[in-house]
């Protein structure tokens, strides 16, 4: 069991980890949702969407520094076997589809804007095998790599972000109520499943070096996505405006597309496939990576390893199920909704078992 | 070429065989008695030494010790058997009788067929006269030091001497008659091996289980030259030889210090080579100096004769493509790297030392950062960097590009290059592989051919074959732009291992692009990130001091100035974290001369 978490991941690992899953949203229909959804508060729903899921993760944060043990260990002292069972089964089915969605997703957005005429299956393997090779080398290589190319990748986006701006048209993000602020924090509470990427670092607790390196990385990351989920979310809407914002399918390409600084610059959109593609690539292998550690954990497996390749022939045929883009789109949507279940159900159940044991415990040993 | 022995040309008895066999386990059988009684009466002394019992079995022990020492006069005729067995030369002590000696200099050295092997007798004229032999390899010493320092002292100044035997004559012949700089005690073969194979005398004497190694090395040498393959404008201009001792001399002559340690360990079963292990004691890692060290005691080989041999025995990662260790042949890097508390591995025979553990931005450094301004330093690192993808990434990325992603090339750029491949007969991969082949042909031949012939014909070469390649209109001019500025990408990156790591991977990245365009770069790039990030030199991460997050000490991708850098790499968790302290430049405390 030790040899899949290590237990010498830092901040950086944490960091990486979070926001490689996490990021990988911003380049799929999540902007063009919030813009149909929230208009121009689309920054509150944003906010809420990533800030709610912190609470869970303190929650989850609380139980693990509180029982030893990995999340297995942990689940099973606080609300025993059967319980266990379906918190750490229901987040490893919970990560494992959400890879299969997110390997879906990049796969078809690849066809739509650079491969148009390469088949699915084709494009599919090359993101399972990349994803799965990472995998294979373990959570610290998937941190790593990811750490190593963030810098890399979110300049890319600021670049995007930056060149826009003679796009910019800031009466577009007026009326600032946009579709009411009630519609945005719906949108908000309903949208947690986009967050989960946040109790990351409690599932795999072992890998990390303390609770206090866990609690850090959770906050430079959630600081950083937010500010740079709202910034591209703004850019989103001063260019293009809530009407078009809510009919693009590829919002990040769009942007990209958009690019015109002169006649040299211009059509940019390719080069930045490799930076989608690698953010695509990063949160299969986290979330492919957490949902089978989950299950290794789950059925007491002595090694990781050897389940890697059946289990990435699994998720690339459940991905292949839906009949096109648009059952895709809906069986995403509906996995968010689903996913909504790991922050508020999951943690606090924890939470409150873990508050209840830790105070009989306590009136137990000052009786005695 | 030599020709083995047909095989039914021997007289190989198979009865004959069988029966030597069983001789040698019945030997080996009765030494094993022997051992068993020895123990068990080890044994027996101590449990009566223990339970205070002695008085009592003193008696009985003293003659279970004395029936001992019976059956070990018995087996005498075994063990002699045993140990003048040939295999076994080499491990005997030496002997008292220089008979005795002599022969077991002729097995191991196959003599009289060897003739390197030169056997000197010689009498010391003491009273009573001492009988030496004097055994070196001819070729190997040098011949003044051999007759002046060695013959003349004990032939001539002997004769004052009365009853050498009687004072320790080891000592007396070390302490006044051998004026060498060194000179030392062997006590058994593999020692008196070792030191004659690299060129010492060794002086045995007739009565005497000791002989004297005297260092005589004197063989023919290249002198210090320049650099050839790390040339700089900047900095020292000596490089290292293939002489063990003047690699570790050239970087102590840079390095001045009682702290630096040179350990010696021999390399190789059977072809036994000298290997220096250099590190700073106050600073090197003791876990990662004690590591080396293992490593280097663990290799079961059979000749181990350049340092990037030794290497591919010593990394983690053997199969990897990028270098683990850092190679150079420059004294200066290596006292740099020893300061820094890295260790150096040099080998005898070697002109290049093998620095550890390194990280993969150590290998874009250059000799001459050390002493270029850190402006021009940084200007370079860049161009170094972006050298290292144009030479890893832009035949694969013009591939995706033209294949798949047209629509990126700015439309008259497009236009030029659809016009120029339109008579082109081939598509794109195939003007790759024929140019990348032809440069990488050049490259070969223009190493092989000699002297000065090879660059000259490698340049001639890859002008005339562009230009003709373009003219018969098998590749475009584009195509000639993306390798020619490839391949120049990959000679401006400092290490030569590591350029040819790209280069290999480099094709990878061309059938990447092929099958998917920019995804499959994509992907290929996140695939090599991901392995590099599991890579460890010595136990030191790859991608140090960037992943996993350390301290940075200065010099990773750009380089600060160098009164900046306070402290060593935080990765080689060094005795001594600080190179310098917060103010190096001291006089700043001071007022200006002259300033009143």
């Amino acid at each position: 069991m030790e040899r899949y978490h290590p237990g010498k991941m830092g901040m950086a690992e944490g960091i990486a980890l979070i926001v490689g899953m996490s990021m990988s949203r911003m380049f799929l229909t999540t902007v063009t949702d919030t813009a149909r959804d929230s208009a121009q508060l689309g920054w509150l729903d944003v906010f809420l969407s990533n800030a709610i899921p912190a609470l869970a993760f303190l929650m989850l944060v609380y139980v693990v520094s509180r029982f030893s043990g990995d999340i297995y260990d942990v689940c099973r002292q606080v609300v025993g076997t059967a319980g266990a069972v379906a918190i750490v089964g229901g987040y490893a089915v919970l990560f494992l589809a959400y890879s299969t969605i997110t390997l879906r997703h990049y796969a078809e957005f690849t066809l739509l804007t650079a491969l148009p005429r390469m088949d699915i299956e084709l494009v599919m393997l090359w993101y399972v095998v990349s994803a799965g090779v990472v995998c294979y080398l373990g959570l610290e290589a998937i941190a790593r790599t990811g750490y190593v190319l963030m810098p890399v990748l979110i300049g890319g986006v600021l670049i995007i972000c930056f060149l826009l701006s003679p796009y910019y048209v800031a009466e577009n993000l007026t009326p600032w109520q946009g579709n009411g602020i009630m519609a945005a924090v719906q949108a908000g509470i309903q949208g947690v499943g986009y967050g989960m990427a946040v109790l990351i670092v409690t599932l795999v607790t072992p890998s990390f070096q303390d609770r206090g390196t866990m609690k850090r990385a959770v906050l430079y990351s959630l600081s950083g996505l937010i500010a740079l989920k709202i910034l591209i979310m703004e850019v989103y809407l001063l260019v293009f405006g809530t009407t078009v914002g809510a009919e693009l399918a590829v919002p990040f390409f769009a942007m990209s597309r958009l690019v015109y600084i002169n006649m040299y610059v211009q059509r940019i959109e390719s080069l930045f496939i490799v930076v989608w593609a690698i953010f695509g690539l990063l949160a299969v292998a986290v979330s492919f990576y957490i949902g089978l550690y989950l299950l290794t954990l789950l059925f007491q497996l002595p090694a990781m390893r050897p389940i890697i390749v059946p289990a990435l022939a699994i998720i690339t045929n459940l991905a292949l199920l839906p009949r096109n883009i648009d059952a895709m789109i809906v069986a995403d949507k509906f996995l968010i909704k689903v996913a909504a279940v790991s922050i508020y159900v999951f943690p606090p159940v924890l939470f409150l078992a873990a508050l209840l044991r830790s105070r009989r415990s306590r009136s137990c040993a000052s009786r005695s | 070429m030599l020709e083995e022995t047909p095989q039914e040309d021997r007289p190989v008895c198979s009865a004959a065989v069988h029966e030597n066999a069983a001789a040698a386990a019945r030997q080996l059988e009765a030494l094993l008695r022997y051992g068993r009684r020895l123990e068990a009466v080890l044994q027996k002394t101590l449990a009566a030494l223990g339970g205070g019992s002695w008085p009592d079995q003193a008696a009985q022990i003293g003659l279970e010790v004395k029936s001992l020492e019976a059956q070990w006069r018995q087996l005498g005729a075994v063990r002699l058997a045993y140990e003048s067995e040939p295999g076994n030369a080499g491990e005997r002590p030496v002997s008292t009788s220089l008979q005795e000696n002599r022969d077991i200099i002729a097995t191991l050295y196959q003599l009289p067929i060897n003739k390197d092997v030169v056997i000197r007798l010689l009498q010391i004229p003491a009273s009573p006269p001492v009988k030496a032999m004097l055994v070196f390899l001819d070729g190997m010493v040098d011949k003044t030091i051999i007759n002046l320092a060695v013959l003349q002292p004990l032939m001539l100044m002997g004769r004052q001497e009365r009853d050498l035997y009687g004072g320790g004559l080891v000592d007396a012949v070390l302490e006044r008659y051998l004026p060498s700089g060194q000179a030392g005690r062997a006590g058994g073969f593999r020692e008196v091996q070792d030191a004659v194979n690299s060129g010492d005398a060794v002086l045995f004497f007739d009565g005497v289980a000791e002989a004297i190694t005297v260092e005589t090395k004197g063989f023919e040498h290249r002198s210090i030259d320049r650099p050839t393959t790390e040339q700089t404008v900047r900095g020292s201009q000596n490089a290292f030889t293939e002489v063990l001792r003047v690699n570790t001399a050239l970087i102590r002559t840079m390095f001045h210090s009682s702290d630096l340690v040179t350990e010696m360990m021999p390399v190789g079963r059977r072809g036994r080579c000298n290997c220096a292990l250099m590190y700073v004691r106050s600073i090197a890692n003791p876990v990662l100096v004690a590591e080396v060290k293992r490593r280097i005691e663990g290799i079961a080989v059979d000749l181990v004769t350049d340092t990037d041999l030794l290497q591919q025995y010593l990394v983690d990662f053997p199969k990897h493509p990028f270098p683990q260790t850092l190679s150079t042949e420059r004294p200066e890097r290596v006292a740099v790297h020893l300061a820094e508390g890295r260790v150096a591995i040099l080998l005898d025979g070697s002109p290049f030392a093998q620095v550890v553990p390194v990280s993969l931005f150590s290998l874009i450094h250059a000799a001459d950062d050390f002493s270029l301004g850190f402006y021009y330093v940084n200007f370079l690192r860049v161009l170094r960097i972006l050298s290292g993808f144009l030479s890893l990434l832009l035949p694969g990325v013009y591939l995706a590009i033209s294949t798949f992603h047209q629509e990126a090339i700015p439309t008259d750029l497009l236009l030029a290059i659809t016009a120029a491949r339109s008579q082109v007969p081939f598509p794109t991969i195939v003007e790759i592989l024929l140019m990348e082949i032809s440069f990488e042909l050049i490259r070969e031949g223009g190493l092989r051919i000699p002297g000065m012939l090879g660059s000259t014909i490698g340049i001639v070469g890859a002008i005339i074959l562009g230009q003709a390649a373009v003219t018969a209109k098998l590749v475009s001019p584009i195509m000639v732009i993306i390798i020619a500025v490839t391949g120049l990408a990959a000679y401006s990156i400092p290490d030569y291992r590591l350029a040819a790591a790209l280069r290999i991977l480099r094709f990878g990245f061309v059938f990447l692009g092929l099958s998917t365009g920019l995804i499959g770069i994509a992907c290929g790039l996140f695939v090599l990130t991901a392995v590099l990030s599991t890579v460890k030199s010595f136990g030191v991460p790859y991608l140090a001091p960037v992943a996993p997050k350390t301290t940075p000490a200065g010099d990773v991708m750009l380089r600060n100035p160098v009164y900046t850098m306070e402290r060593r790499p935080d990765e080689l968790n060094t005795l001594d974290q600080r190179r310098q302290p917060a103010l190096s430049r001291l006089w700043r405390r001071n007022d200006p001369e002259g300033d009143s």
